[in-house]
């Protein structure tokens, strides 16, 4: 393991730290602003790296993914807007902060503890990906079922107080990814004879049209109604803006967050808005002054930054190893790797260790990028803030656009985004999260290919299950969980009822 | 009597209705080393278990709505709603009429246009009539149909439709 990242460090090219330096300074662009996320900017610059090599391309990716998750953190300060899903909880003590004019303080802490979180993400990455890897390559129809089962039941408890709703999304999200040609037997399926549907929809597609036409169809919903908000100005930094003894003092903070964040990560279908806010309220309970919480104290943005970044370590654990993405995020680097011939998954560390080593290596780099950009260019991200959303949103739909015709190279796909933008915006008009869907889409066909397979395992074997201890401990957990989920919301119903 | 849930939960249930009644035309592998479930299996079990969701969901929204009845609701006519969500409606009119015009006019052309119309829905009402506006509009939909033009089209070789300007 380290001669391989060590090779990989030492065949770092300039022009990849270039591509870094610039898709993390797009990224930071894309986190900061609210309405765009990480996702988003790498969904759009996704069909940019069709003619580079994996490694540079996945450079770019990873440099984007860091910058974008980071950049959250920026207006979340200034702004008490998140500019990321990500870094909701960093405003809950990061903008008291600014207020009080200690807004380089809350920069900083935020900057210097990203940094701690992405780094330790990362290191637990290098780790335990390798490892997961060779216990993954005994992993069969069984254990890949179980783990897409248990990965709903997860997303669904955790997500949302509304549980039918969440089902509602999971099962949704199965549904569209079954248009297209079956895993299996190849069976044309739902698509109403046009041969366009015939491989499905892609992941790249589908995001576009959920999370960025959605998002302008929301903007465009409170045209009438503007936000009024004030970019604080005046602000500098000197330095991190806080002493080494108040960095000493969040260690235990720090790394207890980032291991919330690894933690949160790993799962899939769940990332950093979860990670901030457990970290978050796990920070404030342990604290000895809890009540100091949300008037602005570092103890919060330390605990939402250093979570949110070290999910994305956390996030790559899973796709490496298992190919199986931990977020939105992820998925479309699935889609990536796929493209460029990697295939995430047991095999990686065997056939294309360079490349995954290579993403490694760019993530460091990434996050030492976003340090140095932050700090400096730290004005300059205040001022693309200002940009007028009236002027932004068209041209990054016209970018989307582009993005979703590059994927395949068909006006059809455009057409997708449109209709994908219409369910997005109506889904959260109905008040069912996306997050599920998403996951239900992602895992779709890993599911049907698996379930399909178990079912002629025990047909040929009632009892082979009994082999797959793994598989069977998923299973009991994914019981548990429902059954303590559903005894709980039995509980709020009766509550609910006293009143 | 409806609220929200329940009109999802009719929208999401006649989906499903759909979804279940295209599933029929799945064709079954029926050839020997065929497994016990089928390519129908997994669309008609997910197909049912929405319809499932859905009634549910209907139930609780009428249960809802019931327990609100003593609320007012404010009665919306169709012509407030759709004021209300103008923007919205235009925007999706725009895009579509973008994507329409995609190939025969060409990429550079419907994008501009684009641009300008849709900067100009996403303008707050009163700036709309406003020259300065419309002309930042203008260039800023030149400058970047432009770029990204030359950028995707020329440099990373994405099939961006050509239209009537030849390039």
């Amino acid at each position: 393991m380290i001669t391989e990242f060590i090779q990989a460090l030492t065949s770092v090219t300039p022009l990849m730290i270039v591509l870094i330096f610039v898709g993390v300074a797009i990224g930071i662009v894309f986190g900061s602003i609210p309405g765009l996320t990480a996702t988003m900017a790498i969904v759009m610059f996704l069909p940019m790296t069709y003619t580079m090599n994996p490694a540079n391309a996945m450079s770019l990716l990873m440099a984007l993914y860091i910058g974008g998750i980071s950049g959250g953190l920026i207006s979340a300060i200034l702004l008490n807007m998140p500019g990321t899903p990500s870094s909701i909880a960093t405003c809950f003590d990061g903008h008291p902060m600014a207020k009080r004019g200690e807004a380089g303080k809350a920069l900083g802490t935020g900057i210097l503890f990203s940094f701690i979180g992405t780094v330790i993400g990362i290191i637990c990455l290098v780790i335990m990906a390798p490892a997961l890897s060779r216990m993954a390559l005994k992993f069969g129809a069984y254990e890949y079922l179980a783990l897409s089962i248990f990965s709903y039941s997860l997303v669904v408890v955790l997500t949302g107080k509304d549980v039918l709703k969440g089902i509602i999304s999971v099962i949704l999200g199965n549904m569209l990814a079954a248009v297209g040609m079956s895993p299996i037997d190849s069976v044309a399926r739902f698509t109403l004879g046009d041969y366009r549907l015939l491989p499905g929809f892609t992941i790249l597609v589908f995001l576009i049209g959920l999370f960025a036409i959605a998002e302008v169809i929301r903007y465009a919903e409170g045209v009438r109604k503007p936000e009024r908000f004030e970019v604080l100005e005046g602000v500098r930094i000197r330095g991190f803006g806080v002493s080494l003894k108040e960095v000493w003092q969040q260690k235990w903070n720090a790394l207890r967050s980032s291991i919330i964040g690894l933690g949160i990560g790993i799962l899939p279908g769940i990332g950093g808005s979860i990670s901030c806010m457990l970290s978050y309220t796990v920070a404030k309970n342990s604290s000895k002054h809890p009540e100091k919480f949300g008037t602005g104290v570092i103890d919060g943005v330390v605990a939402s930054e250093a979570a949110n970044n070290a999910t994305i370590g956390g996030a790559m654990i899973p796709l490496l190893s298992l190919g199986i993405p931990g977020d939105g995020a992820t998925a479309v680097l699935l889609g990536a790797l796929m493209i460029h011939g990697v295939v995430p998954g047991p095999l990686i560390f065997q056939n294309n260790a360079d490349t995954a080593f290579a993403v490694f290596v760019a993530m460091l780099i990434a996050a030492a990028v976003m340090v140095i950009e932050e700090l400096f260019g730290l004005k300059l991200f205040v001022k693309v803030l200002k940009i007028p959303k009236n002027l932004l949103f068209p041209v990054i739909i016209m970018l989307c656009t582009i993005g979703a015709i590059g994927e395949s190279n068909r006006l059809f796909d455009a057409w997708c985004i449109l209709i994908f933008g219409l369910l997005g915006y109506g889904l959260s008009k109905a008040g069912i999260p996306l997050i599920p869907m998403i996951l239900g889409f992602i895992l779709g066909d890993t599911l049907e290919l698996n379930l399909r397979k178990a079912s002629m395992l025990v047909s040929m074997n009632p009892t082979s299950i009994v082999q797959h201890p793994i598989a069977i401990v998923l299973f009991a957990v994914t019981l548990i969980v429902f059954a303590l989920n559903i005894r709980s919301s039995i509980r709020r119903a009766r509550a609910a009822a006293k009143e | 009597m409806r609220n929200k849930d329940s009109i999802t939960g009719i929208v999401l249930a006649a989906f499903s209705v759909i979804y279940l009644y295209l599933s029929q035309g799945i064709k079954v592998f029926t050839g020997p080393g065929r497994d016990p479930l089928s390519a129908k299996f997994v669309p008609v079990l997910f197909g049912a278990l929405l319809l499932m969701c859905a009634c549910l969901l209907i139930i609780r929204g009428v249960r809802d709505a019931k327990k609100q009845s003593g609320q007012e609701r404010t009665k919306g006519s169709f012509a407030r709603a759709v004021r209300d969500n103008l923007e919205v409606i235009l925007t999706f009119a725009t895009l579509a009429v973008y994507l329409m015009i995609m190939k025969p006019v060409g990429f550079l052309l419907s994008s501009v246009l684009f641009i300008v119309a849709e900067a100009i829905i996403l303008t707050p009402p009163e700036k709309r009539k406003d020259k300065k506006t419309i002309l930042l509009a203008l260039v800023i939909a030149i400058v970047m149909s432009v770029l990204a033009d030359y950028v995707f089209a020329d440099i990373f070789h994405v099939m961006l439709p050509e239209g009537i300007l030849g390039f």
